[in-house]
């Protein structure tokens, strides 16, 4: 930098100016436009299931089956009992959820009775109180299935397990025999209200 | 949960944890979804029709669904005119699936003679016994002359045979000529 000074009063002038251009001139020197900096991001997502409410699903082996529903959560047996043997009539219904789980899980299926079992009444010499079905669910690639036999109001759960992860759609059948009982083929059963409580379970390994 | 924390700034290196993996000891929670089931069975009685176990000098026919008649197939001896004894035992099958009665209703409170009583010293009544069993349950009246009911009440539901057995006496005086006819009728009801 070579600047020729005249006089007094220029110098001082041109002093003035480098003293205001100092820091400007400073900072550009440390201008380095080759600088790299790394960003490294580490994230996971979380793992999460998630099951929408249920609805019907096409049975295209008879129409009706002699049930209705899901309502919200609940399906409706039309004709619980045969009007000509006081048994049971035959009933089925296949019920789908949207479902999706992101990691390896474990899928559990519970029967809260063991069978359609009645609530409060009378029971009797004869009378038969529960309704034996089947139940099988399918789930990706996972199939479970199970029968509740009637016989003792305990809770049954069968379990299968998902190597990886699923979103699709999951299905829950009921298939309910004519004449099934907790006594045997074709006993009546008694008056009342007859239920069960499917659950389906998602969760880690 | 999935929020971003920046716990570091150092050297230009800009370095993000996700708050989940911090967490990730923590219990995932299990996704659970429910079905419910159900139906009703409505409170219903039901009564078959019969089959004789045991008979003398009586046949049961059936005459509809809910309906049958025992004949008694010879009412006096031909000879003096006196009522014969006969016996007729029936197996019903039935099924109550509710608390219920069991009642056995006579109309007549005896086989008594259709075109009416006669005076003097022929009878125009023959005496009958009914025993009924029913859910562990038995009754028994004998019939001379007043109607009336007999009843099993029954606390719970029941299903299996229903046995009735009609007894009529021999003996006493010669009858009136005539039809002699009684109708016992047999009801299953729910309790109401």
């Amino acid at each position: 930098l070579y600047l020729e000074v005249k006089d007094l009063k220029q110098l001082v002038t041109i002093l003035a100016l480098l003293a205001l251009a100092a820091p400007h001139i400073v900072t550009a020197q440390n201008v380095q436009p080759e600088t790299v900096r790394a960003m490294g991001v580490d994230a996971s997502a979380p793992q999460w299931c998630a099951v929408t409410s249920a609805g019907r699903q096409p049975d295209a082996a008879a129409a009706g089956r002699n049930t209705i529903g899901p309502i919200g959560a609940d399906v409706r047996i039309v004709d619980l009992v045969d009007p000509t043997t006081l048994s049971t009539r035959a009933a089925r219904t296949i019920v789908g959820f949207e479902a999706a789980c992101n990691y390896p899980h474990r899928l559990t299926v519970r029967s809260q009775n063991n069978g359609l079992r009645r609530g409060a009444g009378a029971t009797g010499q004869g009378i038969a109180l529960a309704v034996p079905y089947t139940a099988s669910l399918n789930w990706g690639e996972l199939g479970i299935s199970f029968f509740a036999d009637a016989q003792s109001p305990i809770e049954l759960a069968r379990v299968g397990t998902s190597a990886g992860a699923v979103a699709g759609p999951l299905t829950v059948q009921v298939d309910i025999q004519a004449g099934a009982t907790n006594l045997g083929p074709n006993s009546p059963l008694g008056a009342g209200e007859y239920s069960d409580v499917i659950s389906i379970e998602m969760g880690p390994l | 949960m999935n929020a971003f924390t920046i716990i570091g700034w150092a050297c230009g290196l800009v370095t993000l944890l996700v708050s989940t993996g911090i967490q990730a000891q923590e219990a995932i929670p299990n996704t659970v979804s429910q079905l419910r089931v159900g139906g009703s069975a409505p409170g219903v009685c039901r009564i078959a029709s019969p089959t004789t176990l045991s008979s003398d000098n009586a046949v049961f026919d059936t005459r509809s669904v809910n309906s049958g008649q025992v004949t008694i197939t010879q009412l006096a001896n031909p000879v003096n005119g006196i009522a014969r004894a006969s016996q007729i035992s029936l197996s019903f099958a039935a099924v109550c699936n509710v608390a219920h009665s069991m009642t056995i209703r006579s109309l007549s409170g005896g086989v008594t003679r259709a075109e009416g009583p006669v005076a003097g010293a022929f009878s125009d009544r023959i005496d009958y016994d009914v025993e009924a069993r029913w859910a562990g349950a038995s009754v028994s009246r004998r019939y001379t002359g007043a109607s009336g009911v007999l009843v099993i009440p029954v606390a719970d539901g029941a299903a299996g045979t229903l046995e009735l057995s009609l007894q009529t006496i021999g003996g006493g005086s010669p009858l009136a000529s005539g039809r002699y006819f009684e109708e016992v009728i047999v009801e299953l009801a729910a309790a109401s």
